[in-house]
């Protein structure tokens, strides 16, 4: 029935100041699988997630949403209504509750929702995240930075998107915090069945949540494929972040 | 050789100058053409009223109590050594209503406000709070931008009429306690030579701070280079900016508002 891919890439390019920081990036998001791009530092994936979200500004090429050419401006509302994105830094407002902050796009959107119905709604998404009905109504500067990150995931999942972006999930967690919140998000993509681009510089992180792995080295794309395909490359690149993981 | 360099500086320092008015230009016409094309969040622009307008209070009193006292004892002396003590209250009203009133109370705001609104909004660009308020479908400029701007609007001349009346009272209270006027004297001399215009003349300029204060907090918030550094030197610039600014429109209006 659905003919397109969830999100498809194609030639793009970004520049700021004449300097090149992507180049001529292409892919595809299949529906349901979860394509996770790793690069090192300064390789451009958060530029890139900027430039697919619409943040950024395309030097060339273009972004399309289930077919629809989203780097145009006036298609852009539909798409943001069906994505949701998890921020490296959270990003949670501090001036508003957890709760609001979950059920903000509810709130703030004109969509009918009573405060009372939202509040009901974020409570649980709260409890699915794994977090009690009590921090609903703290701030969140007074939670700590992995229920943070469960608070930005909640926000991210809470009108139930199509697709979810995750900025460096685990970053700043301590390991076993990490391994919480992985589970968390392959329990949420398991039972959403919804497609996920996470972008991460950990291969461990990278191999446990993939059905797709695209590598960004320098602005470009060194090898994409299924993630089990990683093992047979021949890419130097990958065999290096291959190094790294713990068998 | 010397006059060359200075010549190249000031041409440089110019040349800032009008990037900076051309910038400020574009981020206002885009602000107008979001006003028209997003909702109005009036939930926010009321917040902002009250954290701008409502909580400012007590620092614009006691500025204006303070100098309107203080503006009572220097014309005092000054109209003494002609024998025009008598002008005391007239010009104590009319100095605050068309001057010191506005003019004060936007270098106020400027320093409380402009300040305030350049951290926040800086602070929540590096955080990548804008970034996620338009992913979730919300236009920063409807949701943060433009409440602040209204809310300077309309707070900065409610602001001033009351800096006006509390400035009177205070030059008032000098008048009556250590310079000898009657107090029914003082009160009639006040009113008998302010004039309407004296007051919405000097509320019109304070409109017009208010949206310096405004325009140049957000811009300077939205414009803040990444790291904690950005967010410090985005406030400096608000300040420092919108206070320049105030002080040359101020002259300018004057220029147009009483030649008449
Ligand atoms: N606003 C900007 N202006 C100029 N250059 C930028 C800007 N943002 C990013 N860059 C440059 O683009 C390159 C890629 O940055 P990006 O933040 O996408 O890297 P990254 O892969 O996310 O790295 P990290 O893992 O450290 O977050 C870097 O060289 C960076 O200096
Ligand atoms: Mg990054």
């Amino acid at each position: 029935m659905n003919q397109y891919p969830e999100i498809e890439v194609k030639n793009l390019t970004k520049n700021i100041n004449s300097k090149q920081i992507l180049t001529d990036i292409n892919f595809k998001l299949n529906h349901k699988s979860h394509l996770v791009i790793i690069g090192g530092s300064g390789a451009g994936k958060s530029m890139l997630i900027k430039c697919i979200l619409g943040l950024q500004s395309l030097s060339e090429g273009k972004v399309y949403f289930k077919g629809n050419n989203v780097s145009i401006k006036n298609e852009r509302p539909e798409f943001l209504k069906q994505i949701g994105v998890c921020f490296q830094g959270n990003a949670l407002f501090d001036s508003y509750k957890v709760w609001e902050n979950v059920a903000f796009e509810k709130i703030h959107t004109k969509q009918l929702m009573s405060r009372k119905i939202a509040r009901d709604n974020a409570v649980a998404k709260l409890l699915e995240v794994g977090l009690p009905t009590e921090t609903a109504d703290l701030y969140p500067f007074e939670l700590s930075g992995g229920m943070q990150k469960r608070v930005g995931i909640a926000r991210a999942i809470f009108s139930n998107p199509d697709i979810l972006f995750f900025d460096e999930p685990t970053t700043g967690l301590d390991p076993l915090m990490s391994r919480k919140i992985i589970a968390l998000i392959k329990e949420i993509m398991a039972s959403s069945m919804k497609s996920a681009i996470t972008i991460t510089h950990d291969i461990n992180l990278a191999l446990s949540l993939a059905s797709e792995i695209l590598l960004l080295h320098e602005g470009h794309v060194e090898w994409s494929g299924l993630k089990t395909q990683i093992f047979k490359t021949k890419s130097k690149l990958i065999k290096e972040f291959l190094k790294g993981t713990i068998k | 050789m010397i006059i060359v360099s200075y010549i190249q500086k000031i041409g440089s320092i110019f040349r800032v100058f009008l990037s900076l008015l051309g910038r400020l230009v574009l981020f206002i016409l885009f602000n107008l053409k979001r006003l028209f094309s997003g909702p109005f969040y009036f939930k926010n622009f009321i917040y902002q009223l009250f954290s701008i307008g409502f909580l400012s209070l007590p620092v614009i009193g006691l500025t204006a109590i303070f100098t309107g006292a203080a503006l009572a004892l220097q014309i005092f002396s000054g109209g003494s050594r002609f024998n025009a003590e008598s002008v005391v209250p007239s010009i104590v009203a009319i100095g605050i209503t068309r001057e010191l009133g506005p003019v004060l109370c936007g270098l106020i705001m400027a320093g409380r406000v402009s300040s305030s609104i350049a951290a926040e909004i800086g602070t929540m660009k590096v955080t990548e709070q804008l970034d996620a308020l338009y992913t979730l479908n919300t236009n920063p400029y409807n949701f943060l931008i433009i409440p602040r701007i209204f809310a300077c609007v309309i707070s900065l001349p409610f602001l001033t009429l009351i800096g006006d009346l509390l400035g009177i009272w205070g030059g008032y209270l000098i008048g009556i306690s250590t310079l000898d006027f009657n107090s029914t004297n003082y009160l009639v001399n006040t009113l008998q030579y302010l004039q309407f215009e004296d007051i919405y003349s000097g509320l019109i300029k304070a409109a017009v701070f208010g949206f310096i204060i405004g325009i140049l907090g957000t811009f300077n918030g939205l414009n803040t280079s990444i790291g904690a550094k950005g967010v410090g030197r985005a406030t400096t610039n608000s300040v420092v900016w919108s206070s320049i600014l105030i002080l040359a429109s101020n002259y300018l209006l004057t220029e147009a508002l009483f030649n008449k």
